[in-house]
Parts: C-alpha cells; structure tokens; sequence
C-alpha cells in the first residue's frame, strides 16, 4: 500500500522528514530495523513516529513499550502534535504495555521465558490486523535475562514472531557511550537486516544530532552521517546534505550580481542556480555585495536575505545609505528578511529553518552574510556540514545563492583545516584591504568561476550613496595590511589556492 | 480477545489446611504459558509450595496463551510468573520455582512457613 518501490525490495515510509528520502524510500517492508542510541537521541521518537506514519496510511502498529507506559508516550506524543488516542480509537495503534511497573525486580526462582511477552505481542497484532511493530527499547529486557545465551535465545524468537506476518518492525535499543552495549549482547546480529545509529554528540558548547544508515539490506540508500533535529511540530526532521548536488543540471542563464562593472567581470554576471562565496575582513564590504546581489532581484522573482551580524533594522539603514530600494522590496513581498543572532539556535536548527523559508518562499536568490558568524556556534565538523547542508539545499531549489564569510586568519593554527564549501562554490569573489601611501583602500577580485573566463584584475573600490564603485585595475598586487589573502586567508574558508602574498 | 467464551473465568484451586487460629487466607495467581517448556514444572512446584505454608490458600492459574487480555492487563512479561495478590502487599516471583526457598522470600510468605521437618518430607532444595 504505502510501501515505495525501491531497488530490490519495498520499504515503508517512516514519516520522518529527509530520512525516507535518505533511506531510498523508508526501511525495507517486511524486515527488523534497529534503531540504536544513547539516551536522549530520539529512539523513542523515531519509534512514535513511525507509529504515526502507520496511522496515516492505513497501517496499524502495535507499539511495545518496555520503558515508558503508554501513558508517558501519549504524553510525549502529545507534546510533538500527535494524537494517540484517536489512533487507538481508529483501530490504528495499539500498546503493549511491557514497562516495568514495581520498584524491584521480581525474585528468580527458576527457568522461566519471555512467553508473556511475545504472547501480548502476538494478540495485539492479531487484534488489529498490525502491519507494524515499534519495540522500544529492545535493551530493557536484558535485565530479564541471566546470560548472552538466553539473550539471543528470546531475541530469536521475538524476530521469529515478529517476521511470520510480514511485519515492518523499528526495533530501538540503547547504545552506552562507547557504542559496545549492543555487539556485546549480540542484538546487532538479532537484527541483522538493517541498522539505523542517532548519535548526539557533544561538540563544544553545542550539540551535533546525526543519524546514519549503518548496515541496510536493501543496498539502495545514502552513505553518511545526516544531521537531525527533533522539532516540536514535526518530531524528528533530517537533512539530507549532498542530495541533490550532482544532480544539478549545467547552468546557462546569467543573472546580475547588483554592482555595476562587475557583471562584466564575470561575463555577465553569476550563473543562474550557482553558489558565490564572497570572502572578505569586517569591513570590506561583504553586507555590501549581498545587499547589491539581492537589490538587484528581477521584478516578479523573490529574495531573501539571511543575516547574522546585524539587526534587521542595521541592514536596511545601511541598504538606503546606499540607495537600495530594500525596504520598498520588503512592502512589496519581494524581500524577506532574516536577521538574528547566531547563538539563538543550533547549526542543525538554523538549516532546518532556512529550509522551511526557502520551501515556503521559494526564491529566486537567496544571500547569507555571513557563514563565519554561524562557526561561532558548532564545532568545526558542525560547521562543515551546516556548509555542504545549505549549498546543497539551496541548489536543490534552484535559487542563486551568495554567501559571506570573513577569511578567519585570526583563528591561527587552530583554525579549520577546511569548511569543505569550496566544492560546491562555483565562484569566489575575494575583499581586500590594501595600503598605499597615507591611505587604506579596498579592492575586488574574482578568484575563481567555473565555466567562465572571468577577469582576473585587482579591481579598486569605492562606496558612496549610490553602494559600490569600481575603479581601477591594479597593475601592481597590492600589499594587504589586513589582507586575507594567501595561505592564510581565502584558503581558510575552503576556497582552494589564493595568489601568493 | 477471540476465542474465550464469557463464562469461564481463571481455574481455582483451593487448598485449605486445618491451622488453628490464624484466619490468613493467602490469594495466589500463577501465570503460565502452557504451549511452553516451563508450565507443568511450575505448576508441580506450586503444590510443593502450598505444602510448606500453613495458611489457607486461594490459588488461580491463567494460562496466558489463551488469555492474553489478562496478561496484556496484569503486565505480565515473562512466564511463569507467580504473584501474591492477597494480603497485600502484592508481590511476584519470576521463574519455574525450582528454588522454593527464593519464592517463599520472594512473596514474603517465610513467616507462615513450617519448619523444614515439622510437616510434609523432608526434601533437598533443588
């Protein structure tokens, strides 16, 4: 029914958002999947979900809960927009209630087996004609029993049970720190058919959410780690990172970059659908260029602006100082403007809610200024995956995208070793400081642009009312004072070789 | 839910001993899964059991098997299982009850426990 077809076998829909996408289509119909993690990364919730998903297309789960009563999980489902009762009421869920309810365990006085269990389980999926099972957490009942042996033994038959009608089974079980809990217990070989790991790490002062598709016996589904949230209104939200990328056709139709003389620069300006990093110090002009690019948005098409260093009210006073309509785009639903501070939300939640501005708005360009301030808030594996998230993204729905960031020499030998965004940037425009005599001026150049024989000039700049001017060629390299340049500037965000100093 | 006509209830066992002056009746309920390996040594075991306490006993057995309803409800997991459900408190003990001396602490029946040699023969723990 709900089943999508998928290389070699069908596979459920999980109802999570990204996952089933990521998966090749959901898990394999009919099979044992495990959901392993430490507590706290939403095995539980993937499990409810599931659920959900079943709900939704007419097939009912029997949901096995060995650690929350059904009550808890009503709750915690509640608390995520889901209404469990009324899928029991339609017939389309049921419980089996297996959590320990005394404060002690019971006293073992002799051979005994999960037959209780397996017994519920069978009648609740008899009852109601279940076509799939949540179990969670497989773990809990360890405790019931003394020795890997039995261990296995139980877990056998509860996969024996579970595989006779065919069941889409999410087996969850809690993963210790060092992830050894379950190889050692043997459940990994229990369910050898599929294993899903959430793990949530740790890194600085900011959590990272990943889940990654460990072992699936349907072969067709995507390698890597994909970051996840877990969101109020949605439960568990992946995002697939380098999804679309590849897929991408080669871009022909060129679109203005907003300043004038640049375009010719760049043959006419930037590719439709590519991705333009500009790099520059504070300073340099950055909100500057982006303000330019997304002013210059074509009557009829949308743009928004996500900014991270300044307030919404900064960047418009700064977009009329240079006599960019920005505001009268905003009256118009032209322009929409994101602006706030990085340390409001994690790196994965920032993605997920630019997604859901960009699905909603769909436009036709879309700048970030900056990508450095968003490093402030995740560890540099985050950050390079918030990167390769949002380009990819962005790609996907076709918009013209231009990201700021600030070189970052002064993060020294502890700097990232790579963003990993310059795979995916299609062009580089570079920001500098350069000096001469009594006087510190800036200068553009356009460092790299796939598919164009851009010019390759050290173009001086002005800013004045009506935003940047373009003057110039340099003869000379200028000598930076602040440069960014080299080694240790463009380098720096991913960009690949900068001239030499 | 099928399968199971209104009328018949748990099967009763009552098994009453002449021990004067204490009127403690003690309310049993064995849960086993009869299909399975365990059931019958349990249930050979209770009877050993009920012979080493000298209280009047009110045991039940429900085979889990065909009433699933009642295990989905008492939250019954592993079988046997054997639960003391009257006086309270309401105590289980988990397993085929090889060890007697474990059940009999288990649901904290020690105190009406005849001596070793005072009443049936005397037997090993196994």
């Amino acid at each position: 029914m709900n089943a999508v077809s998928g290389d070699d076998r069908d596979r459920t829909t999980t109802g999570i958002d990204g996952f089933d996408f990521v998966a090749g289509g959901g898990l394999p119909s009919g099979r044992i999947t495990l959901v392993a993690g430490a507590a706290g990364t939403g095995k539980t919730v993937f499990g409810l979900q599931f659920a959900v998903e079943g709900g939704r297309c007419g097939e009912p789960t029997v949901y096995v809960g060995l650690e929350e009563s059904p009550e808890d999980l009503r709750r915690a489902a509640s608390s995520l927009g889901w209404d469990l009762d009324a899928l029991e009421r339609d017939g389309m869920l049921a419980f089996v209630d297996a959590a320990h309810r005394g404060e002690r365990q019971p006293v073992v006085t002799g051979a005994y087996d999960l037959d209780g269990l397996l017994t519920r389980v069978r009648a609740a999926v008899d009852r109601i004609g279940a076509r799939r099972v949540v179990v969670d957490a497989v773990t809990t009942l360890l405790s019931y029993l003394p020795d890997e042996r039995r261990v296995r033994w139980e877990l056998f038959r509860l996969r024996s049970e579970l595989t006779r009608d065919d069941l889409t089974t999410v087996v969850t079980a809690e993963r210790d720190r060092d992830e050894r809990l379950i190889a050692r217990h043997g459940v990994e070989a229990f369910v050898l058919d599929s294993v899903i790991v959430l793990r949530n790490v740790r890194e600085g002062p900011q959590r990272q959410r990943t889940i990654a598709i460990e072992k699936f016996r349907a072969a067709n589904h995507q390698q890597g780690e994909f970051p996840y949230s877990i969101r109020a209104d949605a439960g568990i939200v992946v995002v697939p990172l380098s999804s679309m990328v590849l897929e991408q056709q080669t871009p022909t139709t060129k679109v203005s970059t907003g300043v004038e003389g640049l375009d010719a620069m760049c043959e006419g300006g930037l590719f439709e659908s590519s991705t333009t990093l500009v790099a520059g110090e504070t300073g340099t002009g950055k909100t500057l260029t982006a303000c330019h690019f997304i002013s210059a948005t074509p009557e009829g098409e949308r743009a928004v602006l996500f900014g991270f260093e300044e307030s919404r009210t900064q960047v418009l006073r700064d977009a009329e100082g240079w006599g960019m309509p920005l505001r009268r785009h905003e009256e118009e639903g032209r322009l929409e403007l994101h602006c706030e501070y990085p340390e409001v939300r994690g790196l994965e939640d920032h993605l997920l809610r630019i997604r859901g501005v960009v699905e909603r708005v769909r436009p036709a360009r879309v700048a970030i200024d900056s990508l450095s301030a968003l490093q402030r808030v995740g560890s540099p594996r985050a950050f390079r995956e918030f990167g390769l998230g949002v380009t990819s993204l962005l790609k996907e729905f076709g918009a013209t995208v231009l990201l700021t960031a600030i070189p970052g020499r002064a993060a020294g030998p502890t700097r990232p070793a790579s963003t990993g965004i310059s795979s995916v940037t299609d062009a580089l425009i570079l920001l500098r400081y350069y000096e001469v005599p009594g006087q510190v001026r800036r200068s553009l150049t356009v460092l790299k642009m796939r598919g164009t024989a851009h010019d390759t000039a050290v173009r001086d700049f002005t800013v004045d009312g009506g935003g940047m001017r373009l003057g110039e060629s340099l003869s000379v390299a200028p000598g930076g004072v602040s440069g960014g340049l080299g080694s240790s500037g463009a380098a720096d965000v991913g960009t690949g070789p900068g001239p030499p100093e | 839910m099928t399968g199971r006509g209104p009328g018949r209830g748990p099967r009763r066992l009552l098994c009453s001993r002449p021990v004067s002056s204490d009127p403690v009746t003690v309310a049993l309920r064995l849960y086993v899964s009869d299909g399975g390996p365990h059931a019958g040594v349990a249930r050979s075991n209770l009877e050993r059991l009920l012979e080493r306490v000298g209280v009047r006993f009110d045991v039940e057995t429900v085979d889990i098997s065909e009433d699933p309803a009642t295990a989905e409800r008492e939250g019954v997991l592993v079988t046997p299982t054997l639960e003391r459900l009257r006086p309270p408190p309401r105590l289980r003990v988990a397993g085929d009850l090889t060890d007697l001396e474990m059940a009999l602490d288990g649901l904290g029946l020690r105190i009406w426990a005849l001596t070793a040699n005072s009443g049936s023969d005397d037997q090993e723990p196994a």
